[in-house]
C-alpha cells in the first residue's frame, strides 16, 4: 500500500527543527508520507530528528529520560545555549493535513487541520484523539531507540524485567505500584490513635493527681476547722467577708480607718484580697494609737537615761578631782604656805651663796698670804707693820688656817645650800600638782554644770543642779510606767493582729487551695470533654487514613492484575510475530523458538524472556544468546509489539537498529525493515553504511526519501534523494 | 485540596490509556472498589501530569499526621 492510497492512518510529511540540539538554525526533513532513510556518521544529527519528533508531538520524555537535566538546556542548540527550541511536524492522511507545532520559547502547543486549530490542553486532547496514542504508546509502538532495549542485555534479572516493562509500556504500572505504598497511611492512622492514647493517658494521670491533691487539701482544711460548707467558692467568699469585717473592726479599735477587703467571688481573686489584707494589717500596725504614743515615750526615756548618765558621770569626775586636790593640800599644805617656803628657801640660798663667796675670798687671801710669807719670809706684818714673833712658822699657820676654813665652813655652807635647793624643788613639784588638780576640779565643775543643764533640758523644767539627777530619776520612773502601759497595749494589739492574720492565713493557705483545687478539677473535667471531641475527630482521621491505605492496597492489587492482563494481552498479540522475526533475525541452531511469558508472583508480576528448542526445552535468553543475538531478539519483540498495537499513526521510526549485530544479522534486519516499509511508513536512522547497502539491496522502498547527513558544523549538511533520482 | 486538584486534572480531558482503564476495571470488580476507583482517578491524573513524583507528593498531601509526628521519619521506616 503506497502513501498515496493510504487514507486510514497518518503519515509524516515533514519534520522541521528550529534551534534544536544539532540544528542551530532551521532544518526541515521532508518525507511526503513515504518511508525514509537518514544516514550519516556519528554526531551529524540523526538522533536529533527522533528527539524532535517526540518533543514536538508530546513536549516531554518518558520518566527516567533526562532525569537530572533541564529539558530546555538539553534541547537548546549545541552552539546556542539559552535559545528556545521549536519544532513542527506535518502529518497527512489522504487529503487531510495535520500540523503539530511546539514553541519552547512561547511555551505554546498548537494543532491545526485546515482552518481549524487548537492550542495547549485542547490541542493535546485533539492530538491524542486524532493519533489514538499517548506518549507512552508512542515510544513503545512507534519510536524504537536502542536505549529502550539495552536493559535486556543486563545480567541482573530485575533490570531485565524493568527493560521488558519499558518495552511493554508497563513501567508506568511499576512506578505507580512503587508510589502507592499503603504503609505510610497505616502508620499515620497508628500515629493518630497513639496521639489519642497518649493524651488520654495524660488526662487520666492528671485527674488522679488532681483528685489526690483535692482530697489532701480538703482534709487539711477540715483539720483547721473549716466545714464542708466552706469548701467551695461561696464558702471562701463568706470566710473572707468575715475576715474583712473583723479587720475593719480591729482598725476601729485602734483608731485606724481600714477599708473593707474586696469581695473574693472566685479563687482567682484571692491574691488581690490577700494583698489588701496585708495592707490593712500594716496600716493598723503602724497607725494604732498605742503604737504611735509609745515611740515618743521610748525616745524620752532614752534621752533622760542618757542625761542622767551624763550628770552622774560629771558629778563623780568633779568629786574625784576635789578629793584629789584635798589630798594634795593635806599632803603639801596650802599653796600660799608652799609659796612662802619656796620664797624663804630661795632667799636663804642667795645668802648662803654670798657666804660661800666670802669664804672663798678669805681663803684666797690666806693662800696669797701664805704664798707671800713662804716666799718673802717677812719680819713684820705687811699690814700692821708690827714685828712677827720669832720662831713661829707663819706660813704653816696660814696654811692650817686656810685648810680649816675649806673643810668645815665651806662644807657646812654647801650642805645648807643643797638642803634649801631641795626645799625649793619640793615646793615647785607640790605647787605644780596642786595647780593641775585645781584645774581638773575646775574642768569637772564646768562639765557637771553642762550635764546638769542637759538634764534640765531633758526634764523640760528649771531644776537646781543638785536636784537634777533626782528629778531625772523621778521622770524616768514616770516614763517607764507609761512605756509599760503602752507596750502592753501594743502587745495586745499584736495579739489581735496575729489572731486575724492566722485566720487569714488559714483562709488563704488552707481553704483557698482546697477550693482552687476543686475548680481545677472542674476545669480538668471540661478539658476531658473537649479532648473527647478531639479524640473523636482524630479517630475519624485515623479511619480516613486506614481507608486510604485500604484503597491503595486495592489499587496496588488492581495494578498488578492489570499489568498481568495487559502484558499478557500485548504479548499474545506480539509474540507470534516476534517469534517469526526471531527465527529470521537470529537463526539460532538449537534454540529456534522464542517465548515471552508473564509470571505473576507475590506482590509483583515478572517475565520469562526465554528461547526454546524444538523439543520444547526453555532457557533464559540472556543465558543462551550473545549480546548481538539478544539485541536482535529484542528488536523482534519490539517489531511484534509495534505491529500489534492499534493506533492512527502509520509510522515506525527505528533509530540505529544494528548495534551489536553481525553482518548476516544486519542483512536479515534489512530484509525485515524493507518488508515493513512496503506496508507502512518506516523511517530508519543509521550510521551503519553496511546496513544502508543491505537496505538498498533489499529494495527499501523505491519511493523512499533518503537524507544523507554528510557533515555537521552547527547545522547538518544534508543531501536529500527523492524517488526517481530527484535531489 | 488534593482530591479537588486531582479531580480537576482528571476532568481536563487527559487521555485515558489502557492502563488507566484496566486498573479501573479491576477496581470495579473488587468488592468496595468504588472508593479506591475515585482515588485511582486522581492518582492517574497526577501521574500523567508529573509522573510518580507527583503521585508521591499528592499522597503525602493526602496523608495527615498529628502535630509532632515526624512524617519523614515514618517514611524512612
Amino acid at each position: 500500500m503506497s502513501a498515496a492510497t493510504e487514507t486510514a492512518r497518518w503519515r509524516v510529511e515533514s519534520i522541521t527543527l528550529r534551534q534544536f540540539r544539532g540544528v542551530a538554525q532551521e532544518r526541515t526533513y521532508a518525507f511526503d508520507g513515504r518511508s525514509g532513510l537518514l544516514h550519516g556518521h556519528n554526531g551529524v544529527g540523526k538522533s536529533t530528528v527522533a528527539l524532535a519528533l517526540q518533543w514536538t508531538l508530546y513536549g516531554r520524555f518518558q520518566p527516567g529520560v533526562l532525569a537530572n537535566v533541564q529539558p530546555a538546556t538539553f534541547l537548546a542548540p549545541v552552539q546556542g545555549k539559552g535559545k528556545a527550541s521549536s519544532g513542527e511536524v506535518v502529518l497527512a492522511r489522504g487529503a487531510e493535513r495535520l500540523v503539530v507545532a511546539r514553541d519552547g520559547g512561547a511555551k505554546t502547543f498548537t494543532v491545526r487541520i485546515g482552518e481549524a486549530s487548537w492550542s495547549d490542553a485542547k490541542a493535546e486532547a485533539k492530538r491524542d484523539e486524532l493519533l489514538g496514542l499517548d506518549m507512552d504508546t508512542f515510544v513503545r509502538a512507534v519510536l524504537l531507540q536502542q536505549s529502550r532495549i539495552r536493559g535486556l542485555l543486563l545480567d541482573e534479572p530485575k533490570e531485565r524485567n524493568r527493560a521488558l516493562d519499558r518495552l511493554l509500556g508497563m513501567d508506568a504500572v511499576e512506578h505507580l505500584f512503587e508510589a502507592t505504598k499503603p504503609r505510610p497511611f497505616t502508620e499515620a492512622a497508628s500515629a493518630w490513635r497513639e496521639a489519642i492514647r497518649v493524651e488520654q493517658q495524660e488526662l487520666e494521670a492528671n485527674e488522679r493527681l488532681l483528685q489526690q491533691q483535692l482530697e489532701t487539701a480538703q482534709r487539711t482544711a477540715r483539720d483547721v476547722k473549716f466545714l464542708n460548707k466552706d469548701l467551695n467558692p461561696s464558702g471562701l467568699a463568706s470566710r473572707y467577708d468575715e475576715v474583712s469585717r473583723d479587720l475593719v473592726a480591729l482598725g476601729a479599735k485602734y483608731d485606724v480607718a481600714v477599708p473593707p477587703l474586696p469581695a473574693c467571688a472566685k479563687p482567682s481573686l484571692a491574691p488581690a484580697v490577700a494583698s489588701a489584707f496585708a495592707r490593712g494589717v500594716k496600716v493598723i500596725r503602724l497607725g494604732a494609737a498605742p503604737q504611735k504614743r509609745l515611740a515618743p515615750v521610748q525616745q524620752a526615756i532614752g534621752s533622760l537615761t542618757a542625761a542622767r548618765a551624763r550628770c552622774v558621770d560629771a558629778a563623780k569626775t568633779r568629786s574625784d578631782a576635789a578629793a584629789r586636790l584635798a589630798g594634795l593640800v593635806e599632803k603639801h599644805g596650802e599653796a600660799k604656805a608652799l609659796e612662802a617656803v619656796h620664797s624663804e628657801a630661795r632667799e636663804r640660798i642667795v645668802a648662803l651663796r654670798r657666804d660661800l663667796k666670802e669664804a672663798g675670798d678669805l681663803r684666797q687671801l690666806l693662800d696669797d698670804a701664805q704664798a707671800y710669807v713662804s716666799r718673802a719670809r717677812p719680819k713684820e706684818c705687811p699690814v700692821c707693820e708690827r714685828g712677827l714673833p720669832e720662831g713661829r712658822d707663819l706660813a704653816a699657820r696660814l696654811r692650817q688656817r686656810a685648810e680649816a676654813m675649806a673643810t668645815e665652813a665651806v662644807a657646812r655652807l654647801k650642805r645648807e645650800v643643797a638642803g634649801q635647793e631641795q626645799r625649793v624643788a619640793a615646793a615647785d613639784a607640790a605647787l605644780t600638782e596642786l595647780g593641775a588638780a585645781a584645774k581638773d576640779v575646775e574642768t569637772a565643775a564646768k562639765a557637771a554644770e553642762k550635764a546638769a543643764a542637759g538634764g534640765v533640758e531633758a526634764l523640760g523644767a528649771a531644776v537646781p543642779e543638785n536636784k537634777v539627777a533626782a528629778r531625772i530619776d523621778e521622770a524616768l520612773r514616770e516614763r517607764e510606767a507609761e512605756r509599760q502601759r503602752l507596750a502592753q497595749a501594743v502587745e495586745a494589739m499584736e495579739a489581735d493582729l496575729e489572731g486575724i492574720e492566722l485566720r487569714q492565713r488559714n483562709v488563704h493557705g488552707v481553704l483557698l487551695p482546697a477550693v482552687a483545687k476543686r475548680d481545677e478539677l472542674a476545669a480538668h473535667e471540661q478539658r476531658r470533654e473537649e479532648a473527647k471531641k478531639r479524640h473523636a475527630a482524630r479517630e475519624v482521621k485515623a479511619v480516613a487514613m486506614e481507608r486510604v491505605a485500604g484503597q491503595l492496597e486495592a489499587i496496588r492489587k488492581a495494578l498488578l492484575a492489570a499489568k498481568q492482563d495487559l502484558a499478557s494481552e500485548l504479548l499474545d498479540l506480539a509474540v507470534p510475530r516476534a517469534k517469526a522475526l526471531y527465527r529470521r533475525l537470529v537463526r539460532q541452531p538449537v534454540f529456534e523458538g522464542l517465548d515471552v511469558l508473564v509470571i505473576p508472583k507475590a506482590g509483583k508480576v515478572d517475565y520469562a524472556f526465554q528461547v526454546t528448542t524444538a523439543s520444547g526445552a526453555a532457557r533464559d535468553a540472556r543465558l543462551v544468546l550473545s549480546d548481538g543475538q539478544l539485541t536482535a531478539t529484542a528488536m523482534a519483540l519490539f517489531f511484534g509489539l509495534a505491529e500489534s498495537t492499534a493506533h492512527a499513526l502509520d509510522l515506525l521510526y527505528v533509530d540505529d537498529p544494528t548495534q551489536n549485530l553481525d553482518l548476516p544479522c544486519k542483512e536479515a534486519m534489512a530484509k525485515v525493515v524493507a518488508e515493513m516499509a512496503r506496508r507502512r511508513q518506516v523511517i530508519v536512522a543509521t550510521q551503519d553504511e553496511d546496513f544502508v547497502t543491505f537496505l538498498q539491496a533489499e529494495g527499501f522502498p523505491r519511493d523512499a526519501v533518503i537524507h544523507h547527513l554528510k557533515k555537521w558544523d552547527g547545522n547538518p549538511t544534508v543531501e536529500t534523494s527523492l524517488p526517481g533520482g530527484e535531489a | 485540596v488534593f482530591r479537588a486538584r486531582a479531580i480537576v486534572l482528571a476532568q481536563a480531558g487527559k487521555t485515558v490509556t489502557s492502563i488507566e482503564k484496566a486498573v479501573k476495571a479491576k477496581l470495579a470488580a473488587q468488592r468496595g472498589g468504588e472508593e479506591a476507583a475515585a482515588l485511582w482517578k486522581g492518582l492517574w491524573a497526577l501521574y500523567e501530569q508529573g509522573g510518580a513524583g507527583a503521585v508521591e507528593i499528592g499522597l503525602r498531601e493526602l496523608r495527615e499526621l498529628p502535630d509532632g509526628a515526624d512524617a519523614d521519619a515514618q517514611e524512612d521506616e
